[in-house]
């Protein structure tokens, strides 16, 4: 009889362990498994270069979101966006892609509109700018 | 006899109808409406550019008049002032589209009497519901293509322009990124003030430009 009690004290030390340990795994990797909290948008860009999925989303510099998915449609990139619950997204925000700094990685910058219509899960974010090559502008614009 | 009267009275009537939903066709898909306002504007500069040293004002004002009624211009304001429309009364609202239309006007439409023989090329239309973008190619003298996108939205019975993306930079994306930096540490009449200031200086550089 002891001897079952100190198996189960020890069984549940170890489930209590693994417990932990895939807490801390989960939280340290940021997997989301149901994202929850989040609805999903699109958005169709020209170009796409150097976009990653997993790439956050931002208003005014404040991360609101990721990028989950970027395919080919109709030979234009479409990228699809999760932003968290309880942030409008009106109908005639633009989403831009830039880069921070010169070099450094891309992210996705939403400006907010004036429209009465907000986007609902699902729907399509029409105004988009493409990342720019800043080398092909150069080309075209200074020599 | 009657057979052929009727026959030809039919063929008459079924070429009225096709001709006439062809004009009415061609007016309604937004490329039309874009490569259509493009050819007769070329064709008012092409005229202006022929007759140097002569006052363009008149052909400003045609250039205008070709051009405005493809363009929604409070749209356009509205989206160029973004969120902050939103917290203007009507008056505001008004006074801020009608401020801006001068400049985008004097802006662009001088910008415009610097064509010198570019060529300009459909490349693809995407309507999306209500919503269409065309993209067309400007052809510099150089053999340079610079992209120019030209975002629509359908109204009753047309399509009207409401953003310009150059190299994929959107011209009312850009001015409502500085729009909404100079707001968010002054007031409205702050940034009116602003923009009729520009206004006086674009008029008296057009002025003297005249000199």
């Amino acid at each position: 009889m002891k001897k079952a009690n100190i198996e189960i004290i020890v069984g549940i030390f170890v489930l209590l362990g693994l417990i932990s340990m895939a807490y801390v795994s989960i939280n340290l990797g940021k997997v989301d498994f149901f994202e929850n909290g989040y609805y999903p948008i699109k958005a169709k860009f020209t170009s796409v270069t150097g976009l990653k999925t997993n790439t956050s989303i931002e208003i005014s510099g404040v991360p609101i979101g990721k990028v989950t998915d970027i395919k080919l449609k109709d030979y234009q990139a479409e990228v699809t966006m999760l932003i968290k619950n309880g942030v409008e997204i009106q109908d005639d925000a633009i989403a831009s892609i830039r880069s921070k700094g010169i070099l450094g990685e891309k992210y996705i910058s939403v400006s907010p509109g004036a429209s009465d219509i907000i986007l609902k899960p699902g729907d399509t974010l029409f105004d988009t700018e493409p990342s720019i090559e800043l080398l092909s502008l150069i080309k075209k614009f200074a020599l | 006899m009657k057979n052929i009267i009727s026959l030809s009275a039919f063929i008459v009537l079924s070429f009225i109808i096709s001709s006439l939903l062809l004009a009415q066709g061609e007016e309604k898909t937004p490329k039309n409406v874009i490569m259509g306002t493009v050819e007769r504007g070329l064709k008012v500069l092409k005229n202006a550019s022929l007759k140097e040293n002569e006052d363009v004002s008149e052909y400003k004002k045609k250039l205008w008049e070709n051009i405005e009624p493809i363009f929604d211009l409070k749209v356009v304001s509205r989206r160029a002032l973004g969120r902050y429309w939103r917290q203007c009364d009507d008056k505001q609202r008004e006074e801020f589209t009608q401020v801006f239309t001068e400049i985008l006007k004097n802006i662009y439409l001088d910008k415009s009497f610097s064509y010198s023989g570019e060529e300009i090329i459909f490349i693809r239309e995407d309507i999306q519901g209500n919503r269409s973008k065309v993209q067309t190619e400007f052809i510099t003298k150089e053999n340079k293509k610079i992209s120019v996108d030209f975002s629509m939205y359908k109204t009753e019975n047309n399509w009207k322009i409401y953003d310009v993306a150059i190299e994929g930079v959107s011209i009312i994306g850009n001015y409502r990124s500085q729009f909404n930096s100079i707001l968010n540490n002054a007031s409205f009449n702050d940034l009116i003030k602003k923009l009729k200031e520009k206004k006086g200086k674009l008029i008296k550089s057009e002025q003297k430009g005249k000199l």
